[in-house]
């Protein structure tokens, strides 16, 4: 590859540079990976936070929602149990929705809890949706699109880009998921964690400001939808029934959830999967080869479910205020009591 | 397209590969002059034509002036060089600096007048591309050098994209030679230029970039900080500065040299001057050096009395501070400097000066030059003149209205930074990794990089001197 001149020298010269290289290569993959294993968990806001008070609390809890802000604004512990404790099932439940956490990120997340082996968890319910492979321009550099970008999340968006159609699209969106993954591999940046882990070393951290007034997690949203975009709602919500079929997640999506159900379990714990009512009155499901068990429960379903449709109960299109949130939150304890009595549940 | 940046790691690769790959000299020269204009118009494309245009230009004066012997020819194909250089260094990065001085004159004077200022776009390295180009003209109007008959090489030296953006600024005779011989890489020192490159990355990505925040917190708003922060901030940005420009020009440097270039050493441990005129051998020298060749000299220099080197020397660190940009800001920096080195060349001339006050000054010669540059960085960065002033106050008299605090603790910083200067100057650093074998050193190499990673913010800041 180097011309200087054909002698034996230079073979062995070009052979050395190869071998230099790989050394050097090898040796940066290995030094990354160490640090990344050593390193902290990064300071990512609100969801650092939670973990910890999770961690601090996590032998209080046997049921855990985790998923989006449509968990994070919809689901009221306290009304869960209560409405549990009615039934005969008593528990105490915890209200892990973030806002913006999409799968994969919510998987990563989950995994993190039960990293920590929490004794007494018995249901985690998770939202059910897609895997989230688009770009949000506003938040794409910023250390919350990064962190989550391990092989295990990584591979999985990667692989549910290269099977969707838009070829240019796929592109673009398979080199920012590889470049955040790179980024995230390399630990760029992370001497702001390593600042942050010395300066609070043996002190506790800020406590999580997003718990809510009941510091279980949920935060009540109060305003009803204006007048326009109640039209604008129902408008929608009249297209998306006439689509309404089943859809099986896309295969990459059910490898993860296939994933994050057997971390569940080996939990000692059931996954139900969650399906919160939206506009969209598509029903995902898994195919039944799947192997991955576990109830869904649908309640994007306007036939099914309208008292969630109703206007009045509704902060904006894809989600509930406070009194569609009491309603929902009883709904799932009934389901649940439900399938607890009729066995399908343990 | 940074140095820093994951992608300067990818197009490098390709360059040095496929360069080293070929076997002819021209062949080498035509690559990396495609890769050169690649790199530029990775910024911006339209800003090529401009760098094309020229060096096609000086290219064909350095032609016309070997053609003729004439005097009066040769200077006009000189003037014609510094005239379409220097008129389009001037409109880009003067015309709006110019067009409101003048207005802010004529209102002073009682005589406003409607400024129509332009959204002009400043070419980025234009200020160095153009140095790079007059040097050849002038060289060979001079007869320093032979024009050179390939456009190639001219146009080689002038967009040699590791120096194109922000120097080190090239001289003509010394770079154009290495470009006409065929490059072996047997004498290419990898593992000297591989640390320098590492180490110009740390002192860019990982402590320029690291302090910028702190500088920019209190140089947007000094007013609000207290004394002690402007001294804090004063020094971080002395640190920035020099971590940012020697970092680039070490990254600079090491990249020309792996694929067989030297390029003239910009730095010298500059922050261990003595005073102003030792500074300037040790701070940008590559531009020191061409502003005293082609600016200091021509204009008379060291020959006559005391008042028409003066004036040479203040005329020189006038424009110097021009050069830097279109604002009053930089011509105060560089007039500090030329005060200065005016006044040291009276204090070493003057021969009757008492030995007590020699072994005074000689004493407090390295605090007294520290202190000053430190002065003269508050105009270099400072906003505009009253920031500036009030900032220069604030550090000179330890006095601020502001009640903010930056944090004096991170002087730590500072100080460890000084003692590495300090033992980095005496060679300590230099030779330990040359020891072992190259399987040691890629394995140690390898080790090194993922290390410093860690310690580079996620956001990449532009390079400061980018904006020159």
């Amino acid at each position: 590859m180097i011309a200087t001149t054909d002698s034996p020298q230079t073979s062995v010269s070009i052979g050395r540079g190869f071998l230099d290289v790989g050394i050097a290569v090898f040796a940066f993959v290995l030094v990354c990976a160490g640090l990344n294993a050593l390193l902290p968990f990064p300071e990512i806001d609100i969801v650092s936070a939670e973990l910890r008070f999770f961690q601090e609390h996590q032998d209080e809890f046997d049921t855990v929602f985790i998923g989006s802000s449509r968990i994070h604004h919809q689901i009221a512990p306290a009304i869960f149990d209560r409405v549990m404790r009615e039934a005969g099932h008593p528990t105490r439940s915890f209200n892990f929705g973030i806002n913006g956490m999409f799968p994969p990120e919510s998987g990563y997340v989950l995994e993190r809890l039960l990293n920590e082996k929490p004794r007494h968890l018995k249901w985690v319910f998770i939202e059910l949706g897609e895997l989230e492979t688009g770009r949000i321009p506003q938040a794409e550099a910023s250390r919350r699109s990064l962190y989550w970008h391990d092989w295990k999340r990584t591979s999985l968006v990667l692989r549910k880009i290269l099977d969707g159609g838009d070829q240019e699209k796929a592109r673009d969106l398979f080199l920012f998921h590889s470049a955040l993954f790179a980024k995230n591999f390399t630990n760029i940046g992370r001497k702001i964690d390593l600042s942050w882990w010395s300066s609070h070393l043996g002190k506790k951290g800020a406590p999580p400001k997003n718990l809510g007034h009941d510091g279980d997690g949920y935060v009540q949203q109060i305003r009803k939808m204006s007048e326009a975009e109640a039209v604008a709602y129902e408008a929608g919500l009249e297209r998306a029934v006439a689509q309404a079929e089943f859809t099986p997640v896309t295969p990459s999506t059910e490898q993860a959830y296939r994933q994050w159900a057997d971390e569940v379990r080996k939990a000692g714990a059931t996954p139900i999967f969650l399906v919160t009512p939206t506009t969209a009155q598509t029903k995902l499901g898994f195919r039944p080869e799947s192997g991955i068990g576990g109830a869904i429960m649908p309640f994007n379903d306007v036939k099914g479910y309208p008292q969630l449709y109703r206007n009045e109960i509704r902060f904006d299109a894809d989600h509930l205020n406070g009194t569609g949130a009491e309603e929902f939150t009883r709904l799932i304890a009934d389901n649940l009591s439900r399938l607890i009595k009729d066995g399908r549940i343990q | 397209m940074l140095f820093v940046e994951f992608r300067f790691f990818w197009f490098f690769l390709a360059v040095f590969c496929v360069y080293w790959s070929l076997r002819e000299n021209r062949s080498r020269k035509i690559w990396l002059l495609i890769c050169s204009y690649f790199f530029y118009a990775a910024w911006d494309w339209r800003f090529l034509f401009l760098l094309i245009g020229s060096s096609a230009l000086d290219y064909f004066v350095g032609r016309m002036l070997a053609r003729t012997e004439d005097p009066r020819a040769r200077r006009s194909w000189l003037m014609l060089s510094l005239c379409a250089n220097l008129g389009t260094l001037a409109f880009f990065k003067y015309f709006n600096f110019f067009v409101s001085s003048a207005a802010e004159l004529l209102a002073w004077l009682g005589l406003p007048a409607g400024v129509h200022t332009l959204n002009i776009i400043l070419p980025v390295g234009i200020s160095f591309y153009t140095f790079h180009s007059m040097s050849y003209t002038i060289d060979v109007y001079r007869g320093k050098m032979r024009a050179v008959s390939s456009f190639l090489d001219v146009a080689c030296f002038i967009g040699f994209f590791p120096q194109m953006v922000a120097g080190p600024i090239v001289r003509a005779s010394a770079f154009l030679p290495q470009l006409q011989s065929l490059r072996k890489f047997s004498d290419v020192d990898v593992r000297g230029a591989l640390v320098l490159f590492l180490v110009g990355f740390v002192k860019k990505a990982c402590i320029a970039d690291g302090v910028a925040p702190t500088v920019d917190k209190y140089f947007n708003s000094p007013g609000t900080y207290n004394a002690s922060s402007a001294w804090l901030g004063v020094l971080f940005y002395g640190i920035q500065i020099y971590c940012d420009f020697s970092g680039y020009t070490d990254m600079a440097i090491a990249s020309a040299r792996l694929l067989g270039y030297e390029l003239p050493v910009n730095f010298r441990f500059p922050y261990l001057a003595r005073n102003v005129s030792d500074f300037w051998h040790r701070w940008h020298i590559s531009l020191s050096s061409w502003l005293r060749d082609y600016l200091y000299i021509p204009l008379g220099g060291n020959r006559g009395n005391r008042w028409f080197v003066a004036r040479n020397v203040m005329l020189t660190m006038m424009l110097g501070g021009l050069w830097h940009g279109g604002a009053w800001t930089f011509v105060i920096w560089g007039t500090l400097h030329g005060v200065m080195l005016v006044l040291h060349r009276q204090w070493s001339e003057w021969e009757t000066r008492p030995a007590g006050l020699a072994a005074i000054v000689d004493w407090i010669a390295w605090p007294l030059t520290f202190y000053w540059i430190c002065i003269t960085w508050i105009f270099f960065r400072a906003a505009d003149l009253s920031h500036a002033g009030a900032i220069a106050k604030s550090f000179a008299f330890w006095r601020s209205a502001g009640t903010h605090d930056l944090g004096l603790r991170m002087i730590w910083i500072v100080v460890l930074l000084g003692i590495v200067h300090q033992l980095n100057s005496r060679g300590v650093f230099s030779t330990w990794w040359r020891r072992g074998s190259s399987e040691i050193f890629a394995a140690g190499y390898g080790c090194s990089i993922a290390l410093v990673l860690v310690f580079i913010p996620a956001k990449y800041t532009p390079f400061i001197y980018f904006q020159f």
